[in-house]
């Protein structure tokens, strides 16, 4: 598809293809001029002097060079003639002349090899969201402290969960600054685009302040720490290059401004706490609300600024403090039709991981967004749609589930997510990646990263190899088992027309329409690959000779193997992986049907996939089933699994651990890790004999860490993941993987013999992108997973004794020093976190009944820990306290921790 | 899904012994591998590996050993067997020798030793920074790839025998003749061979002392003693033992910031100012021996000789990188002075200058520890400490330098993953890789302490060249001919320092009077 032309380049385009330089510079010249913000004698912040020269030079290539200045100084910069030529033929990217100066300012270098990529526009947030926040803002000791910090000439990052008003207090600043004639350039860096390029645009288009001074606001900087770097060296170069005074004030999580004051460089920022619990405590203040109301709307709020004022809003139309019903009736009230009904789930569960929908990728759903926006349930920002708070996108996803049926009818909000980061491209991939790596949580940063950046950089990389050889060579060298992994790795990193050469060829090759055959059939021959299985067998004789007179376990010498039912078998299993997991596009419903009857009809009688000595053939069958969204609940899966657990003594191939029964083609170690892996994708739940064969696997590092393993190795990555659901043991392994792989794309070290050789690109990259999405989707659940998990709502009663006046006679009624205050914090937020993750390991697509009842015992033990935790002060019940001593030891089982009880009240001095 | 349980039928001790005895064949067939080609055997099966195979070479042995390897007591057999070997075939030696320098006494000891016993030794350099063409790697059809600092023997140029070290730092031994691992190490030793320094010859070397082998031998030790020695520090208010701890390793494979980056600078200015008379020398902050060698290796140069006393002094917050100092200096049989002290501390300055002015003082990228403020303390330490007309050879990183990647982009050669401090981790283990036996600590534990250096490292921006000009102008410094940036690999991205030297006006009395 050809790129239409961009918009801003009239004069260039008006040349024709191909201008020779000089012209090109010059009609450059022409359209850059025309773009500037210059007339009835304004002038910019950063101003671009109208003599932008042209020159011609054989040392660094042609260009046009521009001279820009501010009050305080003035720089020159150089656009590349190969770079005005790729802005202005590209329209996707959305590169004005003016964009690309900003660009070239903001420290791009606009080298031949530069590509243009979109730059996000800094705005201001609409009237309407600044009359908003002004509703919302109250002042606080934070919003006090942030007023002295910057006053003191400081750069500040206020820090603070979800809903406590960091926002608002940052617009309410902007606004008196814009009111005393500053400039204020304001950058929601939840759009992966922003960046440093916006900051400059925006100089280069707003006005010279009055004062000189400019306040430049960067919203959710955690939303994207990968840029933080360049922008914070962008903005010192403003400041030495222009002489600009420029002030920062951003917006972040904690855990992302521990990074940038630990940071190499050191970034100078004063970190403020914004406490939604303390505005809230201001904005009931205001209120007619009794107490019993106001306690109500905090424990509803639950630290939301905005739940609060939403719920004190609601107030006076409903006469009572509304329920988080009433609220989920609130945000989606007026919603009319299936459209509005998804446009709005859909959104709401990207707003719970604070995404956003750019309008671009809004396609079918752009209508009706538009009507929602209309109705005033959506907002449109900076090119974008958005829901609001994150609290407010998880009460509208969670009426969506209950009333619309959403989960069935348009995915889970975990697929959802995680199609969103898919389609979103690399930019939105990588900001994700890196948030997931570096933080724990909003609070607290990751002590070491989990690797998933790098797994991705690496897995781009090579799904680049893959698709240049696939290009070259679609049916790989006539080698099945190749073709498919790079097939699979293809199409997870998002190359859907390689898959589809791979299936054009793979597809004509191999053959089981007929309904009545055993297994599937090659067309023209057998593929390449079978003759490794000629070599498999010979390895059988060799493991036979070594292990003398008697058999091997399963009790067949490998005389008796037919070689090619063996490899038709695991052909069965590759294809049904295949096509179970085809791009949707490509996805064929009767061929997966055909393929599922045919591993009916092959499974001999006790479950088994032939042959029963090879029990990596069983395995890959049940992980082709499993690609093809079969579980333990079908009854191929469930007698090959039953198979695969069943011990040797009672003619099973499980001995602790699965052998490979192939010699040391295939080691035992793989072969454990295969059958694993196929077990827990099955649905099979971590049985002692699985633990044992887990702890055997673990225990053998040495020998799938060994160079040229790389297969076993991931293979057993893959396997611990599934095993035990956290990447805490697969992130220090994910490093030698990456440093193989990197030295085998560098140099290619092709041993024709082994055929780990022969397949190791493919299906390691295969395996890498499962891992990656494995612990994405892990990690995204831990950091957001109980969001996910949920039933109806049902209001927390809130006991009385929170509101009532407590007598001074009570005989419960305790002192708890600041120390001992602060442990029985902590272990509140220990059981939080534990609460969390023991949600996120229960959650996924297989829930049984038993997991659906944990969850739903954790959500309530959530919500009573919540309503202790708005009781927990320095003067405290003794009863709560043991509530929570009692919820700690349930839940956080051996780690809970003693902690010190509090001493009855001494008699205070009687006031003088 | 129930699990099978039944109670195991009693068996006699004999076939007890005869299960023992089936599960070690299943081993074997496990560990050995079916493949006819090739075998693998246990480390510790060595001499049965030696003594079987030695009696089967023909006509020709080609043995490529690291030299730190070489002379162990354990391996007097295996040296008896080949001496053996070597009365009936030809038996070729090939020391890998880390580090550019290959003269000296040990392993010239060790040729002239295997000569004595007929066989053919010789001894290639191989460099640990994976930089230039000697540098640890070789090449195999047309590919560059890792020289594997273990041992590998080729017999009659068709069987390999190689080591094959696990994570674990345990060997085992894999015998194959398998054409592509014949063939690839036959490559690998031609290629090397081709290394082979030729007697007479200038050497070419890179500037400054060479320190490898040194620094192999004190990098555990500074590992080690780090979380004892190691307290507050200029890098850490806390403990700095996360810092001095990784830093050799991280030198020994050249990814941090030392004066080796200005090799060349360093040299010629000390050399220069030792010249020029300069005796009392203080080294104003040290991460470890480096800055001193640089400062022994200019005093020898420019005067012939190393005395046993000098009057070199050494001052840092931290305890570790002093003991390094002076560990260095006995190594070369002289001695320094050092100071535990705070060089910000007027106090401290006053106690040094006691002894007499300096006439040069020395630091290394140290500036960029400080804030601003801070580090025009010490300028005007340095000012107050040296005599008028005394000089200051520093480098100061320069941050508008940092040449961040553009994480939209393709990350280049270098930037080869997009997180920065993964990528420097991996970098390390990339270099580290080969030489895992040769390192007394195990790589995965490196690795973790390098990534946790290069999350924690900090360095304050102190402006442009023009803004550290005008810091030391007003210390009563003037900046001497050859102010100079330049542009080096850096630690995690690609940096600029301004090395710069600076002289303390005739009519300065120090800022602190």
């Amino acid at each position: 598809m050809t790129d239409e032309p961009p918009d801003g380049w009239m004069t260039v385009n008006a040349l024709g293809p191909e201008p020779d330089a000089f012209k090109l510079l010059g009609a450059a010249r022409q359209d850059l001029l025309v773009q500037l913000p210059s007339s009835g004698g304004r002038r910019a912040a950063l101003h671009v002097l109208p003599e932008a020269s042209i020159e011609f030079t054989d040392r660094v290539g042609h260009g046009l060079v521009v001279r820009v200045e501010a009050l305080g100084g003035a720089t020159e910069v150089r656009l590349s003639e190969t770079a005005l030529r790729a802005a202005s033929t590209s329209a996707s990217a959305g590169i004005t002349p003016l964009v690309l100066l900003s660009c070239a300012l903001s420290g791009e270098a606009l080298r031949a090899e530069w590509r243009p990529q979109r730059v996000g526009h800094a705005q201001l947030p609409s009237q309407a969201t600044l009359d908003y926040y002004s509703r919302l803002h109250r002042v606080t000791p934070g919003s006090s402290k942030v007023a002295e910090e910057l006053a003191a000439g400081h750069d500040v990052m206020v820090v603070g969960d979800h809903g406590c008003g960091k926002s608002a207090l940052v617009a309410n600043v902007a606004e008196q600054r814009l009111d005393q004639g500053d400039g204020v350039v304001w950058l929601n860096m939840s759009d992966p685009a922003d960046g440093p390029a916006s900051i400059v645009l925006a100089l280069l288009q707003q006005d010279s302040s009055a004062t000189g001074e400019y306040l430049v606001v960067l919203e959710n900087l955690h939303a994207n720490l990968l840029v933080r770097n360049t922008l914070f060296s962008c903005l010192e170069r403003l400041r030495s290059d222009f002489g600009l005074r420029l002030q920062v004030l951003a917006t972040s999580w904690k855990s992302a401004a521990a990074l940038l004051r630990h940071g190499e460089p050191n970034r100078a920022l004063k970190s403020v706490l914004a406490e939604g619990r303390q505005l809230i405590n201001q904005l009931l203040v205001g209120s007619r609300l009794d107490d019993t109301a106001r306690a109500t709307v905090r424990s509803l709020a639950q630290n939301d600024a905005h739940i609060a004022l939403t719920a004190m809003e609601l107030y006076g139309t409903l006469g009572r403090v509304p329920t988080e019903a009433d609220l989920e009736e609130h945000y989606t009230r007026a919603v009319t039709g299936a459209g509005q009904q998804e446009a709005l789930y859909r959104l709401a569960c990207l707003g719970v991981l604070e995404f956003q929908m750019a309008v671009r990728e809004a396609g079918r759903l752009r209508q009706p967004l538009e009507q929602l926006r209309v109705a005033g349930l959506v907002y449109l920002i900076d090119g974008a749609y958005q829901i609001g708070p994150r609290r407010r996108a998880q009460l509208v996803m969670n009426h969506a589930r209950d009333r619309w049926d959403a989960d069935q009818r348009w995915h889970r909000p975990e697929e959802i997510v995680l199609m969103h980061l898919h389609h979103g491209g690399e930019r939105l991939m990588k900001a994700t990646l890196s948030r997931l790596d570096l933080l724990v949580s909003p609070d607290e940063a990751r002590p070491d990263s989990l690797y998933l950046l790098t797994s991705w950089d690496i897995l781009i990389r090579l799904g680049r190899s893959l698709r240049s050889r696939n290009a070259a060579d679609p049916t790989w060298g006539d080698n099945l088992g190749a073709a498919v992994f790079a097939a699979s790795a293809l199409r997870q990193l998002n190359h859907p027309d390689a898959w589809e050469e791979i299936a054009n060829w793979l597809r004509a090759r191999w053959d089981y329409a007929d309904p009545g055959c055993l297994l599937p059939e090659p067309v023209d021959g057998e593929t390449a690959d079978y003759a490794d299985f000629v070599e498999i067998q010979q390895s059988m004789v060799e493991e036979d000779t070594l292990l003398g007179a008697e058999p091997h376990l399963a009790g067949m010498v490998a005389g008796q193997l037919d070689t090619g039912r063996m490899y038709r078998n695991w052909v069965l299993g590759l294809l049904l992986g295949f096509e179970g997991s085809a791009p949707p596009q490509h996805y064929d419903e009767s061929r997966v049907k055909q393929l599922v009857e045919v591993a009916a009809r092959a499974r001999e009688d006790d479950g088994n996939f032939y042959p029963a000595r090879v029990p990596w053939v069983t395995a890959r069958v049940v992980l082709g089933l499993c690609q093809a969204d079969l579980r333990m609940d079908h009854p191929v899966v469930r007698d090959a699994c039953n198979w695969l657990m069943r011990q040797v003594a009672q003619g099973g191939p499980f001995d602790n651990w699965w052998r490979s029964g192939t010699g040391s083609w295939n080691r035992e170690e793989a072969t454990t890790a295969m059958c694993l892996s196929a077990l827990v994708r099955a649905g099979v739940e971590m049985r002692p004999g699985m633990q044992t064969a887990h702890a055997w696997l673990m225990g053998r590092e040495r020998e799938w860490t060994i160079p040229g393993r790389e297969i076993d190795l991931s293979q057993v990555l893959e396997a611990n993941l599934h095993c035990t659901a956290t990447a805490a043991g697969t992130r220090e392994h994910l490093q030698t993987l990456f440093h193989r792989m990197r030295t085998e794309m560098k140099n290619p070290t092709l041993l024709p013999t082994a055929p780990e050789e022969r397949l190791r690109i493919p299906f390691v990259a295969a395996q890498l992108a499962d891992i990656v999405w494995s612990i994405v989707q892990m990690e995204s659940l831990k950091l957001y997973g109980d969001l996910f998990n949920h039933r109806p709502p049902e209001p927390p009663e809130v006991p009385q004794q929170r509101v009532a006046p407590v007598p001074a006679e009570s005989p419960n009624r305790k002192l708890l020093t600041d120390r001992q205050l602060r442990a029985w914090q902590r272990g509140v937020e220990q059981i939080e976190q534990a609460i969390r993750e023991q949600i996120a390991m229960r959650d996924g697509p297989v829930r049984t009944s038993a997991m659906q009842e944990a969850v739903d015992q954790l959500v309530n033990d959530r919500k009573e820990l919540f309503v202790l935790t708005e009781l927990l002060d320095g003067e405290f019940d003794v009863d709560p306290l043991a509530r929570i001593d009692a919820l700690g030891r349930r839940i956080c089982e051996e780690t809970w921790p003693e902690l010190p009880w509090p001493d009855p009240p001494t008699q205070r001095e009687p006031e003088r | 899904m129930a699990e099978p349980s039944s109670t195991p039928e009693r068996m006699t001790p004999a076939e007890l012994i005869e299960r023992a005895r089936r599960a070690n064949l299943f081993f074997r067939a496990s560990y050995e591998g079916t493949d006819t080609q090739s075998v693998r055997l246990p480390g510790a099966a060595v001499d049965e590996l030696i003594q079987g195979l030695a009696s089967g070479v023909h006509s020709e042995l080609c043995q490529i050993v690291p030299y730190s390897t070489a002379g162990r007591p354990a391996d007097l057999f295996t040296r008896a067997v080949f001496r053996q070997l070597a009365q009936r075939a030809t038996v070729r030696r090939m020391y890998l020798v880390p580090g550019e320098d290959v003269s000296g006494g040990d392993i010239d000891r060790q040729l002239a030793e295997d000569r004595a016993n007929d066989l053919h030794p010789v001894k290639v350099p191989v460099r640990l920074d994976g930089k230039t063409t000697h540098d640890g790697k070789a090449t195999y059809d047309g590919k560059t790839v890792q020289v594997p600092m273990t041992d590998m023997w080729l017999i009659d140029r068709q069987v390999v025998v190689r080591q094959e070290v696990g994570r674990d730092g345990l060997a085992s031994w894999v015998v194959s003749r398998h054409a592509e691992d014949v063939e690839r190490a036959w490559s690998l030793w031609t290629d090397l061979m081709s290394r082979v320094p030729v007697a007479g010859e200038d050497q070419r070397r890179r500037p400054g002392p060479e320190l490898t082998r040194s620094l192999l031998q004190s990098a555990s030790m500074l590992y080690a003693m780090a979380p004892m020695s190691c307290g507050p520090s200029h890098q850490d208010s806390v403990n700095c033992s996360w810092y001095h701890a990784a830093w050799q390793y991280l030198r020994l494979f050249d990814m941090v910031s030392s004066p080796q980056w200005h090799a060349q600078f360093y040299t010629e200015r000390l050399v220069e100012a030792v010249r020029g008379g300069a005796r009392r020398v203080l080294i104003s902050g040290t991460a470890d021996y480096t800055t001193l060698a640089f400062v022994l290796d200019a005093i020898r140069s420019a005067t012939g000789d190393l005395p046993e006393q000098l009057d070199v002094h050494v001052v840092d917050k931290c305890q570790t990188p002093l003991l390094a100092c002076h560990w260095y200096a006995k190594q070369l049989g002289t001695e320094v002075h050092v100071h535990k002290a705070d060089i910000t501390s007027p106090d401290v300055v006053r106690r040094l200058v006691d002894g007499g002015p300096f006439d040069l003082v020395v630091a290394d990228a140290f500036l960029t520890r400080f804030d601003r403020d801070d580090a025009a303390t010490v300028i005007d330490s340095w000012s107050d400490l040296l005599r008028p007309g005394g000089t200051v050879v520093t480098t100061v990183r320069l941050h508008e330098g940092n040449e961040w990647p553009n994480s939209d982009e393709a990350q280049d050669d270098r930037h080869r993953v997009t997180d920065l401090v993964d990528d420097f981790e991996l970098r390390f283990r990339e270099r580290a890789a080969s030489w895992r036996g040769l390192l007394s600590v195990q790589l995965e534990e490196l690795s973790a302490a390098v990534r946790r250096y290069a999350a924690r490292m900090e360095s304050h921006d102190l402006g442009d060249a023009e803004e550290i000009r005008t810091a030391f102008g007003r210390s009563g410094f003037t900046l001497l001919s050859g102010f100079e940036v330049e542009g080096v690999e850096g630690e995690l991205v690609r940096t600029k320092y301004l090395r710069l030297c600076a002289q303390l006006s005739g009519d300065s009395g120090g800022s602190g009077g």
